[in-house]
């Protein structure tokens, strides 16, 4: 049979127990299967095993066979299993090798290929002189993924490829495993949500999945009573670039944020959101126009000054851990201002982790870890609390402990600002939603209103909102 | 608006190491004052001014230590055994060292890194030694990005970097170092696994004959620069 082959698949680190555990699927040249998981569920040694970095480069007890066109690579070297099977990786930032986007596209191309179509193809051609480490998550992402079909495997393996794609990012992944198949190619997706593939996945394998009631701790959304105070953030006709040479990548955002508020920002890669959430601290200055929070003009102070008044809880928080303990990790920002430790003890009992002070940040899951950072902005006591993409990559656990963290946070009287791509969770947490596109405040509004207009959010480029965000809402 | 030069990145790298070593083997004032009004010349057609300005900025304050060290300090000097004051060796040494810098901007404007890479690849260097050179360079970018974001990600923490007395600031980077250090290991370690699954870089990949306006120019500059030496050693003899 012309297929990729995982029979009876087993697997563990040293002195864990097994990761994998008896695991068969195929699948067949021109076919598409989505394996779906939860965050530790082996989605990522699955991955490593099929293109033999386990056990080539990473030591682990490895039973079973994988086998590409019947033939049997389980003891194969990975350069004798790349030309069969080409893998994307969950860190696929780190799969970029070239400079700029055009560069790293070269790497990939054969003999008398071009990458004209693969720019088009994958809305990349108004980037191909960008430098790659311009480029935000969603778009290295394509472009490593656009790399991997320049460089024509038999098979081709994703890992989790849909965590920082935005609702456009998703549609060109399932434009992509459409095409792969119809040029006789065999793609496996491990991912942990399926949404924007349903159309072009044709068998799916759950993973480790237990069996949760879906709806279960979904919140009814707050409504907006009407009765903030005065703005606390405003955008006074803001432009900014990052360079003279580069366009304007916010134009004219005018929008205020009331105190009490929790206000989400939703937009395509590449819209704008990670520029305009750094405005709200000072991390980056307006290039024309103002950002006034709290009556403070941004221009004017460091960021350093403004944590006290403005909280950032950034993706990935455990890259920024650089304590031993919960309890030194979750005072790190009280200690720079000079503050006391008194509000670490409350901040943690908040996020429910003083029963783990003692613990090592790194021994935390990936909820408690931004629980943690969340805990350690907290005890900084400011007034707004602005959460970056904090959905991305999360499986639904985590969703529910993010939901938890920002409700605790605006019941005791926080203004939050969220930068997501994720509907559902705009639409269970804001009172109030700012779309972006290409720069500037494309929608702005109620977000039940604004994500149930399918034109509109047809036309911004985000998610729609699934069925199970449609029951939450109502 | 400026020029796009169109050269093979084999013959600019050819050019580039005839034109930086034509500067050591001047000996004359006059003829290092001809590379310099050339590399000049070359750096203003491929660059704005504005943009050659400011990378220029950055080396003023080498350039202008340089004159008065080799004007006044030359005795002391590894390579040269000259007494006390020489106004002409500083003069020298001066426009020597603006050669060198001028030419280095060219070249990095002119040749991307990766160019820089496959030029080494089509003239046999070993793939995995122009690979090495090709992730050092990534790498690079990898680090200054994690520098940058955990840099922000402790300042939104109240963490003052750059502010204070140079030893303050020094201690407040401190914070940095950790999640810098482990981030920078975990990608090293990540980007070797990628780069077996990702092999084409390491390939030696079947290289073009140059063009033939890649051969004129190169030999054109060439026999310039032969001639430019040739003029050099005459005019050194006569003095």
């Amino acid at each position: 049979m012309r297929a990729l082959e995982v029979v009876d698949l087993s697997c563990r680190y040293r002195n864990s127990s097994w990761i994998l555990k008896d695991i068969s699927f195929y699948v067949r040249a021109g076919e598409s299967l989505a394996i779906v998981g939860p965050s530790g569920s082996g989605k990522t040694t699955l991955a490593h095993c099929i293109s033999g970095i386990i056990p080539n480069r990473i030591p682990a007890e490895f039973r079973g066979s994988i086998r590409v066109d019947g033939e049997d690579l389980s003891s194969s070297p990975i350069r004798e299993r790349i030309s069969s099977v080409g893998v994307v990786l969950q860190d696929y930032e780190l799969q970029i090798f070239g400079l700029t986007v055009e560069e790293d596209l070269e790497i990939s191309l054969r003999e008398g290929g071009d990458i004209e179509w693969i720019l088009e193809f994958f809305g990349l051609e108004k980037y191909r002189d960008y430098y790659t480490h311009e480029l935000s998550g969603g778009l290295k992402h394509r472009l490593v993924v656009a790399s991997m079909m320049l460089s024509d495997p038999k098979y081709i393996v994703m890992d989790d490829p849909l965590a920082n794609l935005d609702w456009n990012g998703r549609r060109i992944i399932a434009k992509t495993v459409d095409l792969l198949k119809r040029e006789g190619k065999g793609v496996v997706l491990l991912t942990r949500k399926l949404r924007g593939l349903e159309d072009v996945i044709d068998r799916v394998i759950y993973l480790g999945q237990s069996n949760r009631n879906p709806l279960r701790g979904l919140r009814i959304p707050r409504m907006c009573n009407g009765n903030y105070e005065g703005p606390v953030i405003e955008f006074n006709r803001v432009y900014f670039k990052y360079n003279k040479e580069r366009d304007y990548v916010l134009k004219d955002i005018t929008l205020s944020v009331r105190k009490g508020e929790i206000f989400a920002i939703m937009g395509p890669n590449g819209s704008g959101k990670t520029t305009l959430m750094k405005h709200i601290n000072g991390l980056l200055k307006p290039s024309r126009g103002s950002v006034i929070v709290k009556g403070i003009d941004t221009r004017s102070v460091s960021p350093a000054s403004m944590s006290k008044f403005v909280g950032m809880v950034f993706q990935n928080p455990e890259r920024y851990f650089v304590s031993e303990t919960v309890w030194d990790e979750a005072a790190f920002g009280a200690r720079n201002l000079g503050l006391g430790e008194e509000r670490v003890e409350e901040a943690l009992r908040m996020m429910g982790l003083l029963d783990r002070k003692e613990d090592s940040p790194s021994s935390l899951s990936m909820g408690e870890k931004i629980r943690l950072y969340a805990a350690s902005v907290l005890a900084m006591d400011p007034e707004i609390i602005v959460f970056d993409e904090p959905t991305t990559g999360q499986d639904e656990e985590t969703l529910e402990q993010m939901r938890e963290v920002i409700g605790r946070l605006s019941d005791s009287g926080k203004t939050i600002v969220i930068v997501t791509h994720d509907s559902d969770f705009a639409v269970s947490v804001a009172d109030r939603l700012a779309i972006l596109k290409d720069g500037t405040i494309y929608a702005e509004g109620d977000p039940l209103k604004l994500l149930r207009d399918d034109r509109l959010v047809e036309e911004a480029g985000i998610e729609p909102l699934s069925m199970r965000g449609e029951v939450n809402a109502s | 608006m400026h020029l796009k030069i169109g050269l093979d990145p084999r013959a600019k790298l050819f050019l580039f190491v005839v034109w930086f070593s034509s500067v050591f083997f001047c000996k004359s004032v006059y003829s290092l004052m001809l590379i310099l009004a050339s590399s000049t010349l070359i750096l203003s057609l491929i660059s704005s001014p504005a943009s050659v300005l400011s990378r220029l900025r950055n080396f003023v304050p080498i350039v202008l230590l340089a004159f008065p060290l080799w004007t006044f300090l030359n005795k002391w000097s590894l390579f040269h055994a000259s007494k006390g004051f020489d106004l002409s060796l500083g003069l020298f040494m001066t426009i020597r060292l603006l050669s060198i810098v001028i030419i280095s901007i060219a070249f990095l404007i002119s040749v991307r890194p990766t160019e820089i890479v496959r030029a080494l690849n089509s003239l046999r260097v070993p793939p995995v030694v122009t690979a090495v050179l090709a992730l050092a360079l990534r790498t690079l970018y990898i680090i200054a990005e994690d520098y940058r974001s955990i840099k922000e990600a402790h300042a939104s923490r109240g963490l003052e970097l750059d502010r204070g007395s140079l030893i303050r600031r020094i201690r407040s980077h401190t914070p940095l170092l950790l999640p810098l250090m482990i981030r920078s290991i975990d990608s090293a370690e990540k980007m070797v696994l990628a780069l077996e699954l990702r092999p084409t870089l390491l390939t030696s990949r079947r290289s073009s004959p140059l063009r033939a306006r890649d051969l004129l120019i190169s030999l054109g500059c060439l026999s310039l620069i032969a001639l430019l030496l040739y003029c050099d050693r005459i005019l050194v003899s006569s003095v």
